[in-house]
């Protein structure tokens, strides 16, 4: 018996699609887009709301692993649950599980173990193996098994690293993905060093930790004429040298986390942990400029540095609370509080779907008739409570957590599946 | 009776000018009382408090317990020399334990910054901050413009100078706001690696030149160097930061007058200040820590008041 589907009067976001920004019924049979128009008349369970908006499925870019090993703080099938009731049908994970993504048996654990879900798990690889941070890890055999790309994550990569990683990634084509930072000038820093958080006495990392990075890297990146994607940049510095790195033909290509982008180093005058997030909020010139760069295409994704931390590892001193914020869940509704007057709806659709895909070399998903349905349905109006009954993650570090929020998630399509909200 | 705006004090910036009126107002009250030969005062008899210290702390500690003792309140203590979290047990929790005991204000030092504000949204009673590591460290504030104002009048357009490590340190930011609330006019001196680099958004004046910095102001305040704080060093060695920024009296006599000289202790005699600077008659050092006894009674005395509510 087959499953059917119709998502009713909902307004289509999709540039380049003839019905853009047209209300319209969607028939989804099987898992297949079998009629678009403005009025379906057919049988099927039926997606509806106050407001409905639908696009490809969002792809997320970067979200913290933590199982194997820390499944206390989220297992993998909850990560996934999260990303689904995000909006996301496609989430990138970083390496650093316990133990690590390091070979082809822990790439595959991953991916076998998010078979039949709804949102597809795209795992990363360690760029070095964590023994000797200086030495390559087995990126073929990784790559072959399904990693996406390659990366050390939040820790650092010297330059004669990346250098090797970069033009032994060549042949296959291997994505490699940076978050620069020089660790001897960040010097333990907790937040960023400002006007404002001078207020605090917490320990301050400088941008210039960040930019200083990111302008070396250009240059390897330049010299050994490869690609090279930063990961969640978080100042006005490094915005403009990948503007014009860009300008010059060298292919670089970055994302921003979402918090970066809503929040600025205000939040943690409060002391707030749940505001104790890596890279840390910078100040609003540098937010304002990361609005500028999602606007002028320097960014080629929004992600959602998504990173559950258990209770007893965030509820303490700000000191001694671990870095990460809950976010997969907030994405929509902080573009919305947020976001929504300086990023247009379709450019943010377009830095949460289009651009992150073509980042990963997939073909991104279209909305017409015949295609296989890959969409994210949500509702502009859906008000709802951030609380252990919608919260999918086993953690709960979030600076919402009990507020309501406006903006949700009413739907997701993928693989012949569906979650609804 | 007057209180103040607050519910705890958790450091200089959250509180308002009045307030620090009230608090000197009351003070100069409880001057009066210690320099009695009863020096005791019923006033918190009903009051219970916990000195919570998680650093080692030898005067602020013996200054509240004194200070507790002399309103009459029944006083516990509690030290660790390591945080909480070593231990294995959560700061709330700690506290937490104590309040069971039926505990009504808690007065803590702490090594992070921030940490009497993450308590005083997890615990109800009144707390009050002797020392977040680098953020704030009121009380010495509030005795060190007590002890200026005693000296020198109103400080209303005065000049003071903090001299030293202002990155490592509590007292330099809380003194500057309360100095700016009464209306002095603040410098801050050290090496550029001691001085955050934001620091002049603050109003302060910058300065690397200690001489120079002692002919423009009216009081120095000389910083303990924090070498316990310091996981990197940020000069190369004690004798040559003596050698920039220590106070020596030949230095003071050279200027055409006579400066106030402050230190809040423990002194490293021969880095900060010289002995014979130390013991002189500009150093209102010894009166610093008397003063300290009388301000701490005062907030405790108006944070009480506020709780009895």
């Amino acid at each position: 018996m087959s499953k059917s589907y119709i998502i009713r009067d909902s307004t289509l976001v999709e540039i380049g699609n003839s019905l853009h920004l047209q209300k319209v019924d969607i028939l989804i049979v099987d898992g297949t887009i079998v009629e678009i128009s403005s009025k379906i008349n057919a049988d099927g369970k039926e997606v509806v709301g106050n407001n409905l908006y639908v696009s490809a499925g969002w792809v997320d870019l970067r979200c913290h692993l933590t199982d194997p090993g820390n499944e206390h703080k989220d297992s993998l099938e909850n990560l996934l649950d999260s990303a689904a009731a995000g909006g996301f049908t496609s989430v990138v994970t970083l390496p650093h599980s316990e133990p690590p993504i390091s070979d082809k048996s822990s790439v595959k654990y991953l991916t076998k173990s998010a078979e039949n879900h709804v949102v597809n798990l795209l795992p990363t690889g360690v760029l070095s193996a964590t023994e000797n941070t200086e030495n390559l890890a087995e990126l073929y055999d990784m790559n072959n098994a399904g990693a996406v790309a390659f990366t050390n994550g939040d820790q650092a990569v010297s330059n004669g690293l990346l250098k090797k990683a970069l033009l032994y990634t060549k042949p296959f084509g291997a994505r490699v993905i940076t978050h620069p930072s020089d660790k001897s000038l960040e010097q333990g820093g907790l937040v960023n060093e400002s006007d404002v958080t001078v207020h605090t006495g917490l320990k301050t990392s400088s941008s210039l930790a960040e930019y200083l990075n990111i302008s070396e890297q250009i240059e390897v990146a330049r010299y050994c004429e490869a690609s090279l994607h930063f990961s969640a940049i978080s100042t006005e510095e490094s915005v403009n040298l990948i503007r014009t790195a860009q300008s010059e033909g060298v292919k670089v290509t970055c994302d921003v986390a979402i918090a970066n982008l809503c929040f600025s180093d205000q939040e943690v005058l409060s002391f707030d942990e749940n505001f104790k997030i890596y890279p840390p909020l910078r100040s609003e010139s540098d937010r304002q400029a990361l609005i500028a760069g999602v606007n002028d295409g320097t960014i080629d994704a929004i992600c959602s540095n998504h990173c559950p931390q258990n209770i007893e590892s965030k509820q303490v001193e700000f000191d001694y609370a671990e870095y990460g914020s809950l976010a997969l869940q907030q994405v929509y509704p902080w573009y919305l509080k947020h976001l929504s007057n300086d990023i247009e709806l379709e450019k943010f659709i377009e830095v949460v779907t289009v651009k992150p895909s073509n980042f990963l070399g997939q073909e991104s998903s279209s909305i017409s008739k015949g295609m296989k349905a890959n969409l994210t349905i949500f509702d502009k109006d859906k008000v709802w409570k951030f609380d252990s009954s919608n919260n999918k993650s086993t953690s709960n570090n979030s600076h919402e957590w009990n507020e309501e929020l406006t903006g949700g998630i009413v739907a997701v399509f993928n693989n012949n599946l569906s979650n609804r909200y | 009776m007057s209180l103040l705006s607050t519910k705890h004090l958790l450091g200089i910036n959250d509180i308002t000018l009045d307030d620090i009126n009230l608090i000197f107002k009351t003070a100069d009250n409880f001057m009066e009382v210690i320099n009695r030969p009863i020096k005791k005062v019923p006033s918190l008899r009903d009051i219970t408090i916990a000195n919570v210290f998680f650093e080692n702390s030898t005067r602020t500690k013996i200054s509240f317990e004194l200070a507790e003792k002399r309103l009459s309140a029944d006083v516990v203590n509690f030290s660790s020399s390591s945080s909480s979290v070593t231990k294995g047990e959560t700061l709330i929790d700690t506290v937490n334990n104590i309040l069971a005991m039926k505990v009504d204000m808690v007065v803590m030092r702490h090594p992070a910054p921030g940490a009497h504000q993450f308590l005083a949204r997890h615990i109800d009673a009144n707390i009050i901050n002797a020392g977040d590591g680098t953020h704030e460290h009121p009380t010495q504030a509030l005795l060190d413009a007590f002890s200026l104002r005693q000296k020198m009048g109103d400080l209303n357009g005065k000049k003071i100078v903090i001299v030293g490590d202002i990155l490592h340190s509590r007292v330099a930011l809380s003194n500057i706001y309360c100095l700016q609330r009464l209306g002095a006019k603040v410098r801050v001196c050290g090496p550029p690696t001691l001085l955050p680099k934001h620091i002049s958004s603050l109003g302060v004046e910058v300065s690397h030149n200690l001489k120079e910095s002692l002919t423009w102001c009216d009081a120095a305040n000389m910083l303990r160097i924090q070498l316990e704080r310091q996981e990197d060093k940020y000069f190369p060695s004690l004798r040559e930061y003596s050698l920039q920024y220590g106070v020596t009296l030949p230095m003071l006599e050279k200027l055409d007058k006579e400066i106030v000289l402050m230190h809040p202790g423990p002194i490293n005699r021969g880095v900060e200040i010289t002995s014979e600077v130390a013991d002189s008659e500009q150093s209102i050092i010894l009166n610093q820590v008397e003063n300290g006894v009388a301000i701490r009674m005062a907030v405790l005395y108006l944070l009480a008041g506020k709780a009895n509510d």
